[in-house]
């Protein structure tokens, strides 16, 4: 109760400050020296190239930045697609449709954060974060994604990558569009943005709806059954943005419901029985921002967000019929976060702040039921999880950027998290870039992250009495990251990097009577990316990626089921008359087994995707044919569930259009 | 897969490998176009004869584009109006867009050019066409070497480069405002960066 007070208080305060500053803003500016008026707009600018990350080789980080054009133009149509094309990202999907991103061979499971316009989206529960995958890139400006670490800004999680969707409608520009599309497995969807400047508002709205029956030829399921994996699918968002000079409000609710694909036991439903699993989530947030005296800024957010999911689907057959599983789970998250940037000592940017937050278990319910039967549950416990209470987390963190001259910047963070319910992690960061000159230039990192674990991890529950807390702590990290960026000119940018993580601690899930979580291995993995983009004609340019990685075991195993080479080359040509025909090739190399796995590699594939578009006037219209050769692409089933893996999609066509109002 | 991987490293070398082709093409960045679109108007200011080459009181823009880019030019156009929706000061801000064949429309005089990303000798042939004493911006700052004024640097603070050679042969004179916080461009002795 007092963190709702405390709350409330805070948005009075943000509110305070808003109309103050709204009131600040309708006034006419001074009459300013024309040296005035171009400075300033150079520090505008500056501030624009860092919020946009134009100036991200000059800065203390490995970071891809995709943008919706080019996107469009691989005929890319969601977030979970778009991040194929980041340098060491895997795509994976898990028997029950659940898709994952596999950052520098680390299984995401928690380990990868995503926010939606800095607003972060993942749930306690589990740490998940694959409910924003199915995000369609007409919504999207850009996606920023950091490789690698970074829990001294964004906190628990992000240990091997952080994402962050920078959405249309928060782009104080932004512009209105209706948009549409359709591909050949009948997954439609449609949707529009609109953006609007009132007075000192900038107003802007989005929304889309997307359904699908999808079904990919598969078997032998763990039962030695043949049939369709039931992708099905349906799914929408709504969003809005208003914002002035120091007030920013944004809400988003989003729905999705999904098939479960190959089974969560892994047998292949009959007919499509239940609803598959349906994820509600919702935020909205408050931030306010105002400069107290030159050099001198102030930051405020405070939010509030849900995640509910409701599970009814067919899990395996029985002797007296098929079991089915029902659960119902929700958690709410409200939260708080100040901070105040220091930039009046020209040679420092120094940053610190505080967050609360306070994480709430709302209800859960979990049942086996026989089909039929959905009042009579066949397990003792009637839950998933039972929390000792909230999780209340209070954050403090402190970052610095020192320009130590004009060659060398150093960067240093520090976070200290305190959890009611886990330990108190510290993560830390000192980078450094050293810009031989405006062409060359190199970085090194060290970065210490964490990730707490979920409320799955601590204290799950079924099957059984399982109200004993595990006895877990936080997994840690460590990363050493060297590498160079070589920028001839605008057309030509050549980077590499080497990297290593040890991640102590990790948390397992172990299988058994009793299925739970326990604590202790440690992984290494040694890795290498390169990245080159090149505008080798007027009109014709070639964006290319390659990442390797060496995962081991505390056994010195290597991990299974990673790929240890990716590649990706992009080849884009604009003829005269403005169509822009991309050619994309997509190389997976194997992927090894589990040692008690007896099959032998699971081979890995070449894959090409063709994409024709052509923009008329205010319409841009776009097709694309995915896996144009019909390659066999599948991802990596454990053992004893379907021997041939789970198959992926074939050739695909996939047809878009978007109509600038 | 091993042979995949092995044909990619080769194609991967191969390319990497390429001797530097003497054409660049256009990459264009929208957000790069946000921040010239923030500056150009502000860059006529610094022209200390700005005055003479306003269209009346309006400080008139033309941006030069190839019919591919186009899109990329009304976007521009429109951040400039959006950004100077009220002009500066009492000085209205006005934007048309050309497209690089158009040269004979360059008879009417703007206040500022801006040249978006094209093939070298087709800004060369377009700058002859530029009227005495106005400034030519240009997106790509490789494209000063062609006797453009001024362009951006961006690295960790945005600077603008500006070619002192033209400026001084096209008797433009900047403010030092300007030209103390600039990288100057010297077309005899160009840095490394920007010359092909």
């Amino acid at each position: 109760m007092k963190k709702t007070y405390f709350l409330i208080a805070y948005l009075c305060f943000i509110f305070f400050f808003a109309r103050s500053s709204f009131a600040d803003s309708q006034k006419t500016p001074s009459t300013s020296s024309f040296s005035d008026i171009f400075q300033t707009g150079l520090e505008e600018t500056t501030d624009i190239a860092t919020k946009t990350k134009l100036n991200v080789d000059d800065m203390p980080a490995f970071v891809t930045i995709l943008y919706q054009e080019d996107l469009l133009r691989n005929g890319i149509s969601t977030l979970f697609d778009a991040l194929s094309l980041v340098p060491g990202v895997e795509l994976f999907t898990e028997s029950t449709g659940v898709h994952q991103v596999i950052f520098r061979g680390v299984k995401e499971k928690g380990k990868v954060k995503l926010m939606l316009d800095g607003i972060d989206i993942s749930n306690t529960y589990r740490g998940s974060i694959y409910f924003y995958y199915d995000f369609p890139i007409e919504l999207i400006k850009r996606i920023e994604v950091i490789r690698g670490p970074g829990s001294e800004l964004y906190g628990s999680g992000a240990m091997s990558g952080v994402i962050n969707i920078v959405t249309k409608i928060s782009d104080s520009l932004g512009t209105s569009q209706l948009f549409g599309s359709i591909d050949t497995y009948g997954i439609y969807k449609s949707g529009m943005l609109y953006s609007q400047t009132i007075n000192a508002w900038h107003l802007g709205g989005d929304g889309y709806y997307t359904k699908g029956n999808k079904g990919i030829d598969a078997g032998p399921d763990k039962a030695g059954d043949f049939g369709q994996s039931n992708e099905d699918s349906q799914d929408y968002s709504l969003g809005m943005v208003a914002e002035n000079n120091h007030l920013t409000l944004s809400l988003r609710l989003k729905q999705s419901q999904n098939g479960v694909a190959f089974g969560g036991k892994n047998y292949l439903e009959d007919n499509n029985e239940g609803n598959g699993l349906i994820v509600r989530t919702f935020f909205s947030e408050a931030a306010y921002k105002n400069t107290f005296f030159s050099g001198l800024e102030y930051n405020a957010k405070a939010g509030y967000s849900s995640y509910a999911q409701e599970i009814d689907s067919f899990v395996s057959p029985g002797p007296t019929g098929n079991f089915f599983s029902y659960g119902n789970y929700k958690e709410d998250n409200l939260y708080a976060e100040a901070s105040l940037t220091v930039s009046r000592y020209t040679d420092h940017i120094l940053t610190t702040g505080v967050r609360f937050e306070d994480i709430q278990e709302k209800y859960n319910i979990f049942s086996m039921y026989l089909e039929g039967n959905p009042q009579t549950s066949l397990i003792p416990s009637n839950t998933t999880i039972e929390p000792d209470g909230p999780r209340l987390v209070t954050s403090l963190y402190l970052n610095d950027q020192y320009a130590y001259n004009n060659s060398i910047d150093f960067s240093f963070g520090l976070r200290q998290d305190f959890d009611s319910d886990a330990d108190n992690p510290l993560s830390s960061r000192l980078g450094m870039v050293y810009r031989q000159n405006s062409r060359l230039s190199y970085k090194a990192l060290y970065s210490h992250a964490y990730r707490v674990p979920s409320w799955i991890e601590m204290y799950l529950a079924v099957p059984g009495p399982f109200t004993e807390k595990n006895n877990l702590s936080s997994e840690q990290s460590d990363t050493v990251e060297l590498g160079a960026v070589y920028k001839k000119s605008l057309h030509y940018r050549l980077g590499g990097n080497i990297y290593c993580t040890w991640i102590h601690d990790l948390i397992e899930y172990h299988r058994s009577a009793h299925s739970t979580y326990s604590q202790g291995g440690k992984n290494r993995y040694l890795g290498a990316e390169i990245t080159w983009k090149y505008n080798f004609s007027e009109n014709t340019d070639i964006d290319t990626n390659m990442a390797y990685v060496y995962a081991t075991d505390s056994d010195n195993n290597e991990l299974p089921d990673i790929a240890d080479w990716l590649a990706n080359i992009t080849f884009s040509h604009i003829f005269t008359n403005g169509l822009i025909s991309t050619t994309r090739l997509q190389l997976i190399s194997q992927r090894k087994r589990a040692q008690d796995d007896p099959r032998s590699a699971l081979d890995g594939y070449a894959v090409v995707d063709q994409t024709l578009s052509y923009r008329y006037k205010k319409v841009n219209l776009i097709a694309s044919v995915k896996n144009l050769f019909d390659t066999d692409v599948r991802y990596p089933a454990p053992a004893d569930t379907y021997i041939d893996d789970y198959p992926r999609d074939g050739r695909t066509a996939l047809f878009m259009i978007s109509w600038d109002l | 897969m091993k042979t995949f991987c092995r044909i990619f490293t080769v194609l991967f070398l191969f390319i990497l490998l390429l001797p530097t082709p003497l054409v660049r093409a256009a990459g264009l960045s929208d957000d790069l176009l946000r921040i010239h679109a923030n500056l150009l108007p502000k860059t006529v200011l610094m022209d200390y004869n700005f005055e003479q080459k306003l269209d009346g009181r309006t400080i008139l823009i033309d941006i030069i584009c190839r019919k591919s880019n186009w899109y990329y030019a009304q976007k521009l156009k429109q951040y400039i109006l959006e950004k100077y929706v009220n002009g500066i000061g009492d000085l209205p801000v006005e934007v048309q867009i050309r497209d690089y064949a158009d040269t004979a429309l360059l008879q009417k005089p703007a206040s500022l050019y801006y040249f978006l990303s094209a093939a070298p000798e087709q800004i060369r042939q377009t700058l002859k066409y530029v009227p005495d004493n106005r400034l030519v911006f240009v997106y790509d700052p490789q494209s000063l070497q062609y006797g453009a004024h001024i362009g951006l640097h961006i690295g960790r603070h945005i600077k603008p480069v500006i070619n002192v050679d033209a400026l001084k042969a096209d008797n433009i004179t900047l403010r030092p405002a300007l030209v103390k916080i600039s990288d100057l461009y010297y077309q005899n002795n160009p840095p490394a960066e920007l010359v092909n």
